[in-house]
């Protein structure tokens, strides 16, 4: 019997012991990382990087465009598209993997053209490289695979200066006004190109929920390059040939608000050799 | 209505049966008992994301790049709390060596909310599950006060959770099972219990008492 109630009492142990074990709570969603990525990461995508990868492979479309037929045939497309290069029609080019531009027959850069770039976006991925001291946002060749592309409609203003029109993705479709975004062309020496940006912006979503941006001063200074990475594999590393573009100068500025009252601000500032981020939450 | 009192007459006749072989039949055909138990790990799986069935691994939810404004200031979850299982059965005592059970338990879920931007709380997700069970148990040790057992069953559980941070209700039907490698009960007409158990219900060990009759 004592046996029993021993037995008895160790079960019990065992259940009061067992039950009722709760969960620790999460992390809020709102910290450091969340709003430093969400303002470069999708108010910059938005205001400063697909705007000038817009400009940039229209420009690169414009200079094949613009050839003659024999031209095209000789022409020797690894430098200029190392993606490769197919025609949809006398005005359009695909890149694939990459994107498509849409010309409206014109040149590029004659003031009232309008074009059209569709692009992959996750081609467009940003990429810290802290150990090359640099901070630069790349577009990659990522094969066939179909995605929702992102959609940009760029307008010439004036020789070497454009602005954004419009913007879609997925069932997202933004209209900008004349000189919200504009792109303009700083030089080009042939191996690289550099660009400003002066953009303002804004975000809205449910229960009263908005974020604004905007490049403060000048703008934002961008240069674009070709360069080459390492991508290391198994038994050996690849190189792959990547369109770097590098924020260098400027910037870029976004506040969140619920309702009337602004509760976040993230100041991106860009300089040579880094990007300083000055994010409300610690 | 008429299947299932059909059912009941034929479980009468097999109960009835107990004499057949001539030992000494349980003095009680029937008995009821309540009871309590944890740690209801698939509950805890279910209403509380981030728990693993088979332990009390916590995972944090954190922001995972999803690129909202929603997303980012959306209420975040404080700590969850269970009940733990809390049981009903009737009993069907058809041999000495084998009873049939019918049990329906029952567990509940909460976790706080809170503000992204001020921390203060905002209100709470919280849910529940139930689930019927029927078990197969098998007496292995029959004394005046003491009686062993194990125990193997299967139903099912409904659950249902109100996610507030979401504006979503969650409504899941799926199987239960049980399986409670050794239990003991001490007592004769009014008696207590205890035991081991593992399955969809509980991770763990359940007490409780019960009435024969």
């Amino acid at each position: 019997m004592k046996r029993f109630c021993n037995i008895f009492a160790v079960l019990a142990v065992v259940a009061a012991a067992s039950s009722c074990l709760a969960k620790k709570g999460n992390s809020p969603f709102r910290s450091n990382y969340s709003i430093m990525d969400y303002s470069e990461s999708e108010m910059g995508s938005i205001y400063l990087f697909e705007p000038v990868m817009a400009v940039v492979l229209a420009r690169d479309a414009d200079v094949y465009l613009a050839l003659t037929d024999e031209e095209k045939e000789n022409y020797d497309t690894s430098e200029r598209f190392p993606e490769g290069l197919r025609h949809i029609d006398a005005n359009s080019i695909n890149i694939p993997g990459l994107a498509s531009i849409y010309s409206d027959g014109g040149r590029f850069d004659t003031p009232g053209a309008e074009w059209t770039v569709r692009a992959n976006p996750y081609a467009l991925t940003m990429w810290n490289y802290s150990y090359r001291g640099s901070h630069y946002y790349e577009a990659y060749h990522y094969g066939s695979t179909t995605y929702y592309p992102v959609k940009v409609q760029v307008k010439c203003v004036s020789a070497g200066k454009w602005t954004v029109t419009s913007r879609s993705f997925d069932d997202d479709a933004m209209a900008f006004a004349e000189d919200q975004i504009t792109v303009s062309l700083d030089s080009d020496t042939g191996e690289s190109s550099s660009y400003t940006v002066v953009s303002a912006g804004r975000a809205d979503e449910d229960d009263g929920l908005h974020a604004e941006c905007g490049t403060s001063g000048d703008g934002v200074r961008l240069r674009y390059s070709m360069g080459t990475v390492e991508s290391p594999g198994e038994e050996s590393a690849a190189v792959m040939r990547v369109r770097m573009l590098k924020p260098y100068s400027g910037k870029f500025c976004v506040t969140f608000y619920r309702g009337n009252e602004q509760v976040d601000h993230c100041y991106i500032t860009y300089t040579e050799d880094s990007a300083e981020y000055d994010v409300s939450v610690d | 209505m008429s299947a299932f009192l059909l059912l009941c007459a034929g479980l009468d006749v097999f109960a009835g049966d107990r004499f057949s072989k001539g030992k000494e039949p349980y003095p009680f055909d029937y008995e009821v008992r309540i009871g309590w138990g944890g740690y209801p790990s698939l509950d805890g799986d279910m209403l509380l994301d981030g728990t693993s069935f088979f332990g009390i691994v916590d995972t944090d939810m954190s922001y995972d790049g999803y690129y909202t404004l929603s997303n980012i200031y959306r209420d975040y979850r404080g700590r969850g709390y269970l009940t733990g299982i809390i049981s009903a059965e009737f009993d069907l005592n058809f041999r000495r060596w084998f009873t049939l059970t019918i049990g329906a338990g029952f567990s509940g879920a909460w976790q706080p909310l809170y503000d992204a931007v001020t921390g203060k709380k905002t209100g709470r997700n919280s849910g529940f599950t139930v689930s019927l069970l029927p078990e197969a148990r098998f007496n292995w040790l029959n004394r005046d006060l003491v009686r062993m057992y194990s125990a193997i069953g299967l139903g099912l559980t409904f659950s249902a959770y109100d996610e507030r941070d979401y504006n979503n209700m969650e409504l899941t039907l799926y199987p239960a099972f049980q399986f409670t490698p050794v239990g003991i009960s001490v007592g004769r007409k009014v008696y207590g219990f205890a035991e081991v158990g593992m399955g969809t219900q509980f991770l763990g060990g359940m007490v409780g008492m019960g009435f024969r009759f």
